[in-house]
């Protein structure tokens, strides 16, 4: 094992040449990835064997060194030329037959290292320990890493070699290494948690960011020579908070049950006979069951050590990092447009899925397998205080609109609702009044306001394409409800109508765009199936004479997906809108069209970048975004919204009064 | 290998033109297939739709390219019944051997069907399209392209990568891919080191629906890695060009969708 062999070759010119002990394990792996974004330094990684072993640093602009920490010889070959040497490097294993091997490594390992340190004349020796070495009661581990201290701290000053020791509390951080990972990966697959003992003891998990910028800030920085640093993170809690942190991360809510302490211990004890591949060892146990007394203040005035909270630290390790150049968006509501939303702000560049919200936590795994990849919370407020989107996009049924909304206006979070606005003009009148009393940039799913055709249709009539418009007839039709049904849907309360409010919306959205909003109101329900409308006919006359008729139903045969159709007739032809193409027919050619029939296919529309859903959603999204980023744009206001809900609200009335009335 | 993929590309085929059932008003489709039978050649673009299986399986010979699982009517039915009474419905329809099979196959998954892991319930949703299509013998089956561009939207290699898996299953009918952003699958394709025999798309002369370009588009049919299967939309007086466009680009095969004018 003496055999040295450097595979890769730094072309980099740096100041700090450093070799790290144990860089292929998991403070190794993020401590390599920390240096190299440091030009400073110049990394040598020790590892053991082969390049199977080199884990995530492979591939990296790092020197590769074969050798081990046991080998004096291969510790002094790995040392030459060195500055720094971080130490890490250490035995964990629990069989009883590798106590001998933990010696060895933890103890006999740190003895080569310094020596090697004193053969090349290394200027600074970092020696990562633990809190274990403080505890009453140690483990194989515990005490052998206290032994490897007393030999580092016992470094006579005269031979130059200046150290530092550091001593993480439980180290956590994204990847399949290291005890919180087994942590995890045990939370979520097992259906119930076993937490040893009452639980009520504390800890300090630091997260593995926060140790590794701490180990780059100490290279070389005289204050820290012969001193021992304790590092732990920003949130002291008790297991139990600690498990349902995690559970709260991972969007879980799996019970927990209580084992006696000497249970688990004995159980671990006999494991550790058989295997050496258990999740949590003994020395772990007696880690989480013995508070150590911790002290960052001389950390902190040394080399401003900072640590994030556990719940920031977990959801990053869990979720990944969040990235602060785009917008955090959160999507309340997990239903089928909940879904199509989350998965465009997924696929957006300009923004980030910072965290799902519904009161459905079974949609969770559904969610997960479409990999939308965020934490999930099934409390609302929990999950806009902790999660501080930038934004949200909200789809739930319109009678929880109002109570979501004004949860989202009181933390000035800018939203865009799905439509209808509410369930109630009420309703709608009260959130039109939160959002522009904060100024908030705020936006309603009318999709149709975003698409080229429904602009193309604008532009006709303002060039006066059509001449004087006198009416028109629309139509909003699907096969959806042909015999009594269940659900929120078809619940007046929750849905706050049928098919007018859910499909016939859209139409009303179109002709208040095209027209704005008409005098006065009449309008005809049916309802065979349903307690709310399966089908209505809908009148509507403007001040200057233009008369319009509506028919939408959701209990028409022959339609597979909803069909929407408008025609307009004016004094000069007429114009049908269909969701695929747009008709003219004029008695004189009018605005670059001739007499006759142009028919205006959706082909001829320009084209979205990307689609999902169907015309209109992407370009929504990214206009709500694009607002929300310039503080202002182009949208489907809240006031559009008010205004198609004073229509939808004409609409009942109307029914319930038998007579027109006015909007 | 190589010659396999080389036989599947767009190169050496005679350009044929099918008819893509959709749209068409329930009722009609019947009608429909009958008077266009002989001009599409017998070559059908279908969802797994029920009046369009019965009019082309009444006819001696056809060619099918099927569109699985038909997301919207999934959706449809589960508004309409629910999701226990359409689970109940569509398994009543199979026959027992066909209930026997399908048990044994997901037995150790009925856990996650019912958390609605999209993984785990694909194939089963794709089985069940499968039994209603195979009276009519599809040649290849596109997975819908609400399913795909989810997926790509998502960056869900699994999904993807579990239906072409199927091809096991199906090996007398070819997997391919459905999508409206070609261009992006395409990269993602690359990306996730998955290979699919054929990807069915949206061409047409104007450009639409031909993302994130039309020139990107045309550029993957001029050097294909695998059979580019257009769709478009148009009208009987429209028609003759589009085909003519999609001709010229060295597509080889594409189905038209006949709209009303």
């Amino acid at each position: 094992m003496a055999t040295l062999s450097i595979q890769k070759s730094n072309t980099s010119k740096p100041s700090i040449h450093v070799l790290i002990t144990g860089a292929n394990g998991f403070i190794g792996q993020a401590l390599v990835l920390e240096l190299l974004q440091d030009a400073r330094f110049s990394i040598r990684a020790m590892v053991r064997q082969n390049k199977s072993k080199k884990g995530n640093v492979s591939g990296l602009n790092v020197s590769y060194v074969i050798g081990d920490v046991t080998d004096l010889s291969s510790c002094i070959a790995a040392t030459k030329g060195v500055d720094v040497v971080y130490h890490l490097a250490a035995k964990t294993s629990e069989k009883p037959s590798e106590t001998a091997a933990s010696y060895a490594i933890n103890v006999g390992g740190t003895k080569n290292i310094i020596s090697a340190c004193l053969v090349n004349k290394v200027k600074h020796l970092v020696v990562v320990s633990s809190q274990s070495t403080k505890r009453a009661r140690r483990g194989a581990y515990g005490e052998t890493k206290r032994l490897a201290d007393l030999e580092v701290e016992g470094i006579p000053a005269a031979k130059g070699l200046k150290y530092t020791i550091v001593k993480p509390t439980l180290v956590y951080g994204p990847g399949s290494k290291g005890l919180f990972s087994n942590v995890l990966k045990l939370v979520e697959k097992l259906p119930i948690i076993p937490i040893v003992g009452s639980g009520n003891y504390k800890m300090q998990p630091v997260h593995v960011d926060d140790v590794v910028v701490a180990l780059r800030s100490i290279a070389l920085n005289s204050a820290t020579y012969g001193k021992t640093y304790d590092l732990a993170g920003g949130t002291r809690l008790t297991f139990n908070s600690l498990i349902s942190t995690i559970q709260r991360v991972l969007g879980t809510s799996k019970k927990v049950v209580h084992v006696p302490y000497r249970l688990v211990y004995s159980g671990i004890k006999g494991m550790s006979l058989v295997t050496s591949k258990i999740p949590v060892t003994t020395d772990n146990l007696l880690g989480l069951m013995q508070e150590t007394s911790i002290s960052l203040t001389s950390a902190q005035e040394d080399f401003g050590f900072t640590s994030r909270s556990f719940f920031d630290g977990m959801t990053q390790s869990v979720w990944g990092r969040r990235d602060s150049s785009k917008i955090q968006v959160g999507i309340i509501g997990l239903g089928k447009m909940g879904l199509l939303h989350a998965s465009l702000v997924n696929h957006m560049d300009s923004t980030q899925l910072c965290g799902v919200f519904d009161v459905n936590t079974k949609v969770r795994s559904q969610i997960r397998s479409l990999h939308i990849h965020a934490p999930f919370y099934s409390n609302l407020a929990l999950f806009l205080d902790e999660v501080k989107p930038d934004a949200v996009i909200i789809s739930i049924p319109p009678a929880f609109t109002l109570p979501t909304i004004r949860e989202v206006v009181k933390r000035g979070i800018p939203f865009l609702v799905e439509k209808p606005l509410a369930d109630s003009l009420e309703h709608a009148s009260e959130i039109v009044a939160l959002a522009s009393e904060k100024k908030l940039i705020a936006a309603v799913g009318f999709m149709q306001g975003y698409t080229s055709r429904v602009g193309l249709v604008v532009r006709l009539l303002e060039k006066g394409v059509l001449g004087t418009v006198e009416s028109f007839e629309g139509t909003a039709y699907v096969t959806q409800v042909l015999s009594r049904k269940k659900g929120w849907r078809y619940d007046k309360k929750t849905a706050g109508g049928g098919c007018v409010s859910l499909h016939g919306t859209h139409l009303l959205y179109l002709m208040y765009r095209l027209f704005g909003l008409p005098a006065k109101v009449g309008s005809t329900l049916e309802f065979p199936y349903s307690e709310v409308e399966d089908k209505a006919a809908i009148s509507c006359s403007y001040k200057n004479g233009v008369k319009g008729k509506l028919r939408v139903s959701w209990s028409e045969k022959g339609f597979s997906k909803l069909t929407i159709g408008l025609t307009v007739i004016g004094k000069n032809g007429s114009m049908r809108v269909e969701d695929d193409q747009v008709i003219v027919d004029l008695k004189t050619g009018s605005g670059g069209y001739s007499a006759g029939r142009t028919v205006i296919c959706r082909e001829e529309f320009e084209s979205c970048e990307f689609e999902l859903g169907g015309d209109g959603y992407y370009q929504e999204d990214v206009a709500f975004v694009n607002a929300v980023r310039a503080k202002g744009g182009d949208l489907v206001t809240l006031q559009d919204g008010f205004n198609v809900q004073k229509l939808l609200d004409a609409v009942y009335k109307s029914h319930a009064l038998k007579k027109e009335v006015k909007v | 290998m190589k010659s396999t993929r080389d036989s599947q590309k767009n190169t050496g085929e005679t350009f044929t033109v099918g008819l893509f059932v959709d749209g068409a008003r329930e009722g009609t489709k019947k009608a429909l297939i009958k008077k266009e039978y002989v001009a599409s050649r017998g070559s059908f673009l279908v969802f797994n739709d029920a009046e369009a299986i019965a009019a082309i399986d009444s006819h001696f010979m056809s060619e099918v390219y099927a569109i699985v699982p038909d997301v919207s009517r999934y959706v449809r039915d589960m508004t309409k019944f629910g999701p226990v009474k359409m689970g109940m419905l569509k398994l009543r329809s199979l026959g027992v051997l066909e209930l026997i099979k399908l048990g044994a196959r997901h037995v150790w998954d009925v856990r996650a069907v019912l958390k609605q892991d999209m993984v785990k319930v694909l194939p089963i949703l794709v089985h069940l399209d499968y039994l209603e299509l195979k009276k009519v013998h599809p040649t290849k089956m596109f997975l819908h392209y609400q399913m795909t561009d989810l997926a790509l939207a998502n960056n869900n290699r699994a999904l993807i990568a579990c239906y072409l898996g199927l091809k096991k299953r199906y090996s007398h009918c070819e997997l391919g891919l459905m999508t409206k952003n070609l261009t992006l699958l395409e990269e993602k394709l690359r990306e996730w080191d998955l290979y699919a025999p054929s990807v069915l798309a949206p061409f047409q002369s104007t450009g639409y629906g031909m993302r994130t370009s039309q020139k990107k588009c045309e550029g993957l049919v001029k050097v294909p890695l695998r059979q580019y299967v257009a769709y478009t939309y148009a009208t009987a007086a429209r028609k003759m060009g589009e085909v003519a466009y999609l001709k010229k680009i060295g597509i080889k095969k594409a189905f038209v969708c006949l709209r009303e004018e």
